[in-house]
């Protein structure tokens, strides 16, 4: 097994209370930042650590907050994204169940570089103990100093907020969650403007994923360059890849980033359950394209990914067996974007509706011979014309199933 | 900056979208959610263009021209991606008839040109003709739909008063969510649920009426579809005339355009390119006006009366018996009542009339419940100067707004739009009044003050600013020393006490006026009586003063600060309305001439009452003679709004039976009586004779007929100040067991003339009637009492009736009924005082 960064005291017992967390080295990291170093110094660590975000665009989290206009005289905010709506993906609440300081202590890092006095953590509404355990190690931290007026005396103020969501997939995009942390219906917002600009209640705005922020602390601690080195390609650091499906051993694997996706089913995963011959794998979150078992010899990493046309995403690998309809794989997908398209823009909220009519027509088993044509058109006529991303999102899993799996699919449309 | 569009090089300056450059240039681009002075929403997705260097397809709606851009609109690639879109919109949508082969010629085949509210295709749809969807359908040239139509099956929503509601023609642009949101400030509707299903909605699916509509018909006037529709003209054709006009329902003056089919008249719309409401009405004008206008209840003909009957005359006959009449009172036994509703040109002829005629002191000069002319007055009375004319634009440019007095989104709708402005660019706002109202929840701060002691709070606010920069820099003033004694008199516990108000928030409130650049104090009307509106006035003028914030003391009725600087030489002699009916109460005058609506005093003791009005009311049932005038819309004089500025009504409509303009029958009037100084033919020669003599008026000839020309009263420039002492207020009397209510009146604005909105129109009561006594939901618990329930209000003066209407914006404690100045004075008397509710009639 790989070294583990994030994960590799999960197995203390209550590693989420903040003594044992102390006990393992949590805070002393902290403490050294705030008392000898300086924000920018944070930020160029950060950058030179080629950390991607882990929610999914995999945009470099240290060239992110350099965005963040430095000398303006409005408030700051950091947004931590835990709404962890992307299916498939389950391992934001694996980090807030059982390191919450962990984060917060990347919270804490992440504001200090960035000069932000006020974070919240956007948490899904289902992650209702997770919430609890947060507002916990809140509580504690504060208590010990490491969050609140005058962090540790050195003059830094943070205070940290818990809000939990409503329940909508698209609230985890980064502008419709700031409308719904304003109190708004979850909207997407146009762009530009960028919220490292216009952001939560029009101020600057730093948005990040609860495991790229969780990685903040390993960086400071060890340096950029051993943390680039964990990675097995340019990007830094190991990710939590979230397993689930049809393997042996499902479950979430902290691995280098570019660990390949087959030793990543086959070894880690323990391979196909029951003996069952692989069908295909999605390999980071429902968002992102199909691949076939002859695809899957491949470098977990964004750029690999990208070029086999598919993406990492939130590293959420869904493994399907040959036993797996691939219409029953597209009815779920289809429905899922359908159900939670926001509905504010044509392509997305009408095409989606239309290709999950068509798509369950298929599954009763009245498809029409056109209406695999008819997806794709329907699905390329989202592709790039939305207002959000998640028009893409619903549409580059789709027509990437029906490429791939035109036969099968065919062979459920009788007439 | 140079863009090039589809080739095509053009020169701009100024920041804008791509759509808008090309709108400009006449290059087309389809766009169904974009409209103008609404934020970009980008949501059709009918708008995308290409722009090199840009990644994909851009939303031309949102995007912003940048020096050097190349576009390109029309690639065969974006012309298939549009059809392809509008074909989406379409399966959601009616479609047959958008895309029928005939469409063009299907006004000599169709079976039927009856308007449906199931509307299947365009032909039953009421916005036939005047839909953006089709005009878009026929410019992409779309002539097939591939997907079976989705109907959503929606009930179409017509339970409240106005306008329609049918979401199955919805094609979800956003307009009406934007415009009620981000112009009007009020989100009534917005997107409720996701996917397929998302759809525009009140919360939890509510009638307008009970989700805070005002009326306003923005939503109406943006919907690009049938699915907003205005009842009343639902199933007519599209307007084939329009005629600019200014409303005269309120002191906002907002330009609106009247629509005419074949002559007849439709109704109003709000104007796009008003400097005054700029696209905005509200539901007076938007709605009322119309139903006011062509009223069953004008007066068509003169009436005389005659065997205690009033019975049709000729005007000859009408004006003959009226001078005759006049003739045989000497000057004091007669009174005219004119009203800040008619026009600044009707207002000068009375008074002339009033002079040089009857040549009578007892003409109304004093405004009633007006914080203009209240504050104009205690400005003339204490030889005070100040700018009091403004721009709508001044108070968007606020940064701190200081607002006095009840609800603007009822009394000055336009003026909120103004603070909006002036919010959205983060100014704060400081409410102060006895009610809450739904403006309060836009402010930073609420003082919630006890009715009547408004002039102490702002004493209040005055005496924090003194103490707290120990007042050294005002010393010089005149008037100071005095002022300051006067508060000096008063400790801070007995103001706390008094208005209810604690020194905290008080301190707050004085600290951010003083501090913001631009501070300003709005003054909106109220009604507490002469004696304390007064004292407000002048409290308010003394902050004013001290905290360097402007003043903006609003005006109520259509032609209020016309009728205002008109009666210029206020003098202590002259009276408002209500003094002129409490001397008619007192048998004072044997003869009456109004123009205003009045309720006429029992023994009066009047041998004679003219009543000239458009409308039939209470007064004409001891009315002697009845001269029916033109509504203002009839009319080309003219009006002053609540900024100063001078509009041409311009007479869109033609009058109505023998119904004449004000100016006309009082000038006729005139040469009966003998006299030689009204040669007017037209009300052009009054605006030429009030600009050489009323040197504010200098420019009223200009304002017709070229439209667009701004022109304001002039103003003395000099700014003197002066500060007032404190006046000490009588206490209010206490609530008892046996009244354990208190009675405040609200200024009611639904009126013109003797036409009440609520009584006129059936909707309107529905959404604000004349008739309610509102109270809170606990107190109608107490008295056991229903939404809807008669009642009686006493009080040791006297009585009056009305119907309970619960408002959450009404404290415990206290009932509020409307007043109407003139109309209500039997209920002035009580007003501020405790009161009893009983049941029934
Ligand atoms: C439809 C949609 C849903 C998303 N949901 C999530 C989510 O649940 N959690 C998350 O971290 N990012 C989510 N994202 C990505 C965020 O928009 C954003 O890119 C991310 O939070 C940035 O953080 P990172 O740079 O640390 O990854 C979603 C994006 C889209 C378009
Ligand atoms: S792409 Fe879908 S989710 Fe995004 S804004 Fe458009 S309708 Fe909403
Ligand atoms: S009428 Fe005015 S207030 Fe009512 S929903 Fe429409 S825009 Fe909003
Ligand atoms: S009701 Fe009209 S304005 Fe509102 S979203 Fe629908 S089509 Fe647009
Ligand atoms: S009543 Fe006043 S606000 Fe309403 S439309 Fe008329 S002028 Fe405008
Ligand atoms: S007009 Fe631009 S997207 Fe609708």
């Amino acid at each position: 097994m790989p070294e583990k960064i994030l994960t590799k005291d999960f197995d203390v017992k209550h590693l989420f209370k903040i003594d044992e967390y102390m006990k393992k080295g949590g805070y002393k990291t902290l403490t050294r930042v705030l008392k000898e170093l300086k924000p920018e110094d944070v930020m160029s660590e950060v950058k030179a650590a080629h950390l991607r975000g882990r929610g999914g665009a995999g945009f470099p989290a240290g060239v992110k907050w350099g965005f963040v206009p430095k000398d303006v005289d409005k408030p700051k905010y950091l947004c931590v994204n835990a709404d962890e709506g992307e299916p498939g993906t389950f391992k934001d609440r694996y980090i807030m169940t059982h390191n919450p300081h962990l984060l917060l202590e990347g919270i804490v890092m992440t504001c200090f570089a960035v000069g932000i006095h006020t974070a919240y953590i956007y948490i899904r509404g289902e992650y209702e103990n997770m919430a609890v355990r947060l507002e916990n190690a809140i509580s504690e931290a504060e208590a010990k100093g490491f969050i609140g007026k005058n962090i540790l005396k050195t003059g830094f103020d943070l205070n940290v907020t818990v809000h939990r969501g409503a329940g909508a997939y698209i609230c985890g995009e980064e502008t419709a969650l700031l409308e719904s942390l304003e109190g708004k219906r979850g909207n997407p917002r146009l762009k530009p403007p960028f919220p490292a600009a216009v952001g939560l209640f029009q101020n600057p705005t730093v948005i990040n994923n609860v495991e790229t922020l969780s990685n903040v602390p390993c960086i400071m601690e060890k340096g950029a360059d051993w943390f680039v080195k964990q990675g097995l390609s340019e990007d830094g650091g190991t990710r939590l890849f979230g397993v689930s499906g049809k393997v042996k051993k499902p479950g979430v694997y902290e691995l280098p980033v570019g660990t390949s996706l087959k030793e990543l089913v086959y070894t880690y995963a323990g391979g196909i359950k029951s003996g069952k011959k692989l069908k295909a794998v999605i390999p980071g979150g429902m968002s992102s394209p199909i691949l076939k078992p002859d695809e899957i010899d491949i470098s977990m990493d964004c750029a690999s990914l990208m070029k086999a046309d598919s993406m990492l995403g939130s590293g959420a690998v869904i493994v399907l067996d040959e036993d797996v309809p691939i219409i029953d794989v597209l009815r779920k997908v289809t429905q899922f974007y359908s159900h939670e398209s926001c509905g504010q823009c044509t392509p997305c909220r009408i095409g989606n509706s239309w290709i999950n009519k068509i798509v369950k027509r298929i599954y009763r088993g009245e498809g029409k011979k056109e209406d695999l044509d008819k997806i794709e058109k329907l699905a390329s006529n989202i592709l790039g014309r939305t207002l959000c991303p998640l028009g893409d999102a619903a549409a580059m899993p789709i027509l990437s199933i029906v490429k791939k799996f035109r036969k099968e699919l065919e062979s459920f449309i009788k007439g | 900056m140079r863009v090039n569009i589809d080739g095509r090089e053009i020169e701009t300056k100024h920041k804008k979208t791509i759509l808008e450059l090309a709108r400009e240039n006449d290059i087309y681009i389809p766009s169904l959610c974009d409209f103008k002075g609404l934020e970009p929403f980008s949501g059709c997705r009918l708008c995308l263009v290409k722009v090199e260097g840009m990644k994909g397809y851009v939303p031309s709606c949102s995007v912003f021209v940048k020096d050097g851009m190349k576009v390109k609109t029309k690639t065969s690639d974006i012309q298939k991606l549009r059809k392809n879109i509008l074909e989406l919109i379409l399966t959601e949508h009616p479609n047959a008839c958008l895309i029928c082969e005939e469409k063009e010629n299907c006004d000599e085949h169709k079976a039927t040109i009856r308007k449906v509210d199931e509307v299947t295709g365009c032909v039953l749809c009421p916005n036939n003709g005047r839909c953006e969807l089709q005009n878009v359908v026929r410019e992409v040239g779309l002539e097939k739909v591939r997907f079976p139509s989705f109907y959503r099956d929606i009930k179409v929503k017509k339970d409240d008063p106005f306008f329609d509601r049918n979401y199955n023609l919805c094609i979800l642009c956003g307009r009406c969510v934007r415009v009620c949101r981000d112009i009007r400030g009020l989100s009534v509707i917005t997107f409720v649920k996701r996917g397929a299903k998302t759809a525009v909605g009140t919360s939890f699916g509510r009638s307008l009426l009970d989700s805070g509509c005002q009326f306003c018909g923005a939503c109406v006037d943006v919907c690009p579809t049938g699915a907003l529709t205005e009842k009343a003209v639902k199933y007519d054709s599209p307007p084939d005339k329009k005629k600019d006009t200014v409303c005269p329902l309120c002191s906002m003056g907002c330009s609106l355009e009247f629509n005419f089919f074949k002559d007849k008249f439709l109704g109003a719309n709000p104007a796009g390119s008003s400097p005054v409401n700029s696209g905005q009405a509200c539901v007076r004008g938007r709605f009322a006006l119309r139903d006011v206008v062509r009223s069953e209840n004008r007066i068509r003909k003169p009436l005389i009366r005659k065997n205690n009957q009033l019975e049709e005359a000729t005007w000859e006959e009408a004006l003959d018996y009226a001078s005759e009449k006049i003739k045989k009172y000497k000057p004091d036994e007669m009174a005219v009542v004119t009203s800040p509703q008619l026009s600044c040109e009707d207002i000068f002829v009375f008074n002339k009339f009033a002079e040089k005629v009857l040549k009578t002191k007892h003409i109304n000069k004093k405004a009633e419940g007006s914080p203009l002319s209240l504050v104009s007055d205690a400005c003339r009375k204490n030889g005070i100067s100040l700018p009091m004319q403004f721009k709508l634009d001044d108070i968007s440019e606020l940064d701190a707004v200081f607002l006095m007095g009840g609800n603007l989104m009822e009394s000055a709708p336009i003026v909120w739009l103004s603070v909006l402005k002036a919010l959205d660019r983060g100014a704060d706002l400081i409410t102060a009044g006895f009610l809450e109202s739904p403006v309060d929840r836009y402010a930073s701060k609420k003082l919630r003050v006890t009715p009547g002691m408004e002039s102490y709070l702002l004493a209040f606010l005055s005496k924090c600013i003194l103490d707290d920069c120990g007042g050294k820099e005002f010393a010089a003033e005149k008037g100071f020393d005095e002022f300051r004694r006067s508060l000096d008199g008063i400790p801070y516990k007995y103001l706390e006490e008094s208005t209810g108000i604690s020194i905290e928030a008080v301190k707050q409130t004085a600290d951010i006026l003083r501090k913001r650049d631009k501070s300003g104090l709005i003054f909106a009307p109220q009604v507490i009586g002469r004696e304390r509106e007064e004292a407000a006035a002048e409290a308010l003028l003394n902050l004013a003063f001290l905290s360097d914030s402007r003043i903006f003391p609003l005006s109520v009725e259509g032609n209020h600060r016309g009728w205002d600087a008109i009666n210029k030489d206020f003098s202590e002699k002259t009276k408002s309305i209500s003094e002129i009916w409490n001397s008619i109460k007192k048998g004072q005058y044997k003869a009456l001439y109004t123009a205003a609506p009045l309720d006429i005093p029992e023994d009066d003791g009047l041998e004679l009452l003219i009543v000239q009005d458009s409308f039939t009311g209470d007064d004409l049932d001891k009315a002697d003679v009845v001269l029916p005038a033109c509504v203002l819309s009839e009319t080309d004089g003219s009006i002053v709004n609540t900024e100063g500025r001078i509009q041409g009504l311009r007479g869109p409509l033609d009058s109505l039976g023998d119904a004449k303009p004000d100016w006309e029958i009082v000038t006729k009037l005139a040469g009966r009586i003998g006299s030689k100084d009204f040669g007017y033919t037209t009300a052009g020669d009054i605006r030429k004779e009030m600009a050489r003599k009323l040197p504010r008026f200098k420019d009223i000839s200009q304002t017709l007929p070229k439209r667009g020309k701004e022109v304001f009263l002039k103003e003395d420039n000099e700014y003197r100040k002066k500060y007032i002492p404190l006046n000490p207020l009588n206490e209010l009397e206490k609530e008892t067991p046996q009244y354990p209510l208190r009675l405040v009146l609200e200024h009611g604005f639904d009126y013109y003339r003797n036409c009440l909105l609520s009584e006129e129109i059936a909707e309107f009561d529905l959404f604000r009637s004349k008739q309610w006594i509102k109270m809170n939901k606990r107190d109608t618990q107490k008295y056991e009492l229903k939404e809807g329930f008669p009642v009686t209000l006493k009080s040791k003066k006297g009585q009056f009736k009305g119907f309970v209407h619960i408002s959450e914006y009404v404290p415990e404690g206290i009932v509020t009924a409307y007043y109407i100045p003139g109309r209500d004075e039997n209920r002035a008397d009580l007003n501020l005082s405790p009161v009893k509710i009983t049941r029934g009639k």
